[in-house]
């Protein structure tokens, strides 16, 4: 889930919420739509509120062009 | 050559002559137009200029002007918002004049804002035209803006005071979303304005991939012009961007073409950032909109499966309960029916068992009698049988047993003679009666000797006689094939 994006999060849960809203529901494949929903949710909630991790990373490519992926020991 | 009655002037003299003529010529006031190639002011407030006309870019006239009174070029602004600068076209009034050690200058009397704005609206729209005709005027707006812009790009400078109102609004956002914010420091305003915005850009473009928006502000500052925005190089690179530019310039009057060209304008840096916080915030309602949808539907399918579940719940007990009662009646009834049967047939089979016992006990009388009847004659005719069968075994047993004893006499009889005879046979060939004859037996070491192969010549050999015995070396021997 980690480069989801907020448009495709979005897209996923109103999908779900299509599904739900159609009547044709499995139990089983309910609980496991829901459960997903919940999931993206909870990732949504949680990327609007933490995006210095990125920053810091997107800070530290641009220190640093020509280095690899390996991070330098502090 | 020279000649000592010729008459000459000084060169204050000479020029002073013409300055007079051009004074005398050049007394009124003369509206011009032309263009600044250069401008600066000095400690006592005065403008040097330096003017220029072109035409295909080749300058084609050029001269210098001075401009004493500075609140001219205030006016200038507050008419414009511009600052008089290189580039401008200007509409003055003025005059030539001439200093015999300054040469020719012309005096600024008076400057026209409205043509510099007619120009310079021309040039803007001559701009856009061109923009347009390029397919580029809505280019940057075919950019697909995220639904939550978080990962900013900001082209300003740090010491735009719009810069820090931007993020003030968007760090002390009451949700608490967080933003990630690439700073490009570049001028916002003068000549290297346009290049340092452009640079910008195209570091942004090559972090396109982690970078939802690039935000261009400035702003806050009074003495601000927007014609670097105006540029058609600048507006070309935003129109380019892979990245949707918002803009918040921070003008009162028209917006600059970099305005048009951006994915979307706001007059302030501010706005910029609501606009930003909205779709975070906007999303986010969104989400949970959604959210509270998905578990509204959930809650009333569950209600209708629960109910429909306790509906099929109830109708199922209701059966079973009915069903278990027939059963229950049907196994009474047939309970009951075979208990009837079970003694209607008790009692026949008794009846019947009793008639049996009745019948076995008569005709078990009547048998044994039968039998004992029976048995009896049996009985009668077997002791007649033994009897006579004794009888006739003990006679012939009687008869038997003369005969046995009548053998036996004869048989021994019989046997004595012939023991007789043996004995008498015995006798003649015992061998003493043999020895009596004449007859004698040789041994050898106790044996008799049969043949002349049991000696040889030397061994000493006992003779046996009818009476007596003796010994005698053997010294001549004859085989019976002749050998001795």
């Amino acid at each position: 889930m980690g480069k989801l994006s907020y448009s495709d999060a979005m897209k996923e849960i109103e999908e779900i919420l299509k599904y739900i809203e159609s009547q044709e529901i499995d139990v089983d494949i309910l609980v496991e739509k829901v459960k997903r929903a919940t999931e993206l949710i909870r990732f949504c909630k949680n990327k609007l509120r933490t995006a210095e991790e990125e920053l810091q990373k997107t800070l530290i490519e641009l220190e640093e062009p020509t280095s690899s992926d390996e991070e330098e020991p502090f | 050559m020279f000649k000592t009655e010729q008459t000459y002037l000084t060169l204050s003299e000479y020029l002073s002559e013409i300055r007079e003529v051009i004074q005398d010529y050049f007394f009124d006031y003369q509206w011009i137009t032309a263009e600044i190639a250069d401008i600066k002011s000095d400690k006592n407030g005065r403008y040097w200029f330096t003017l220029v006309e072109k035409k295909e870019d080749e300058i084609i006239a050029q001269i210098d002007a001075v401009l004493w009174k500075g609140e001219i070029v205030n006016n200038f602004f507050m008419k414009t918002g511009i600052n008089l600068q290189k580039g401008l076209k200007i509409l003055f009034s003025g005059r030539a004049v001439f200093h015999e050690k300054y040469g020719l200058k012309i005096n600024i009397y008076q400057i026209d804002p409205s043509y510099t704005l007619g120009e310079l609206a021309l040039m803007k729209k001559e701009v856009i035209e061109r923009l347009k005709k390029e397919g580029l005027i809505d280019k940057n707006k075919e950019n697909i803006i995220p639904p939550v812009i978080q990962r900013i790009a900001v082209i300003s400078s740090k010491k735009a005071a719009g810069y820090e109102d931007f993020l003030k609004i968007l760090g002390d956002n009451a949700r608490g979303y967080k933003f990630s914010i690439l700073f490009y420091d570049v001028f916002v305003q003068g000549q290297e304005a346009v290049t340092t915005i452009i640079n910008a850009l195209k570091m942004c473009s090559a972090e396109a991939k982690s970078i939802d928006s690039v935000v261009i502000i400035r702003g806050g500052g009074s003495t601000v012009d927007l014609q670097c925005f105006n540029e058609y190089e600048l507006a070309k690179n935003i129109a380019l961007l892979p990245i949707p530019v918002l803009t918040g310039i921070g003008h009162t009057r028209d917006e600059t073409v970099a305005d048009i060209v951006a994915f979307k304008s706001f007059k302030t840096p501010s706005e910029v950032a609501k606009f930003i916080l909205d779709r975070a915030f906007d999303f986010e309602n969104k989400i949970e909109q959604l959210r509270q949808s998905i578990y509204h539907h959930i809650e009333s399918f569950l209600k209708v499966e629960k109910a429909n579940n306790l509906n099929i719940l109830l109708r199922l007990r209701t059966s079973i309960k009915n069903s278990i009662e027939k059963l229950r009646s049907n196994l009474n009834n047939t309970t009951n029916a075979l208990q009837n049967n079970i003694l209607k047939e008790f009692q026949t089979q008794r009846e019947k068992l009793f008639s049996f016992r009745h019948n076995i006990h008569q005709n078990a009388r009547i048998r044994i009698k039968e039998e004992e009847k029976l048995i009896n004659s049996e009985e009668n005719k077997i002791k007649l049988k033994i009897s006579s069968f004794i009888t006739q075994k003990n006679f012939e047993i009687k008869n038997f047993n003369k005969n046995l004893t009548d053998k036996t006499v004869n048989l021994l009889k019989f046997k004595n003679l012939i023991l007789d005879r043996f004995e008498e046979k015995l006798h003649l060939l015992s061998p003493e009666n043999i020895l009596k004859r004449g007859y004698s037996i040789a041994y050898i070491n106790g044996k008799a000797i049969k043949t002349t192969l049991d000696i040889k010549i030397g061994d000493k050999v006992d003779i046996h006689l009818y009476k007596g015995k003796f010994s005698s070396i053997v010294t001549e021997k004859e085989d019976l094939d002749g050998k001795t």
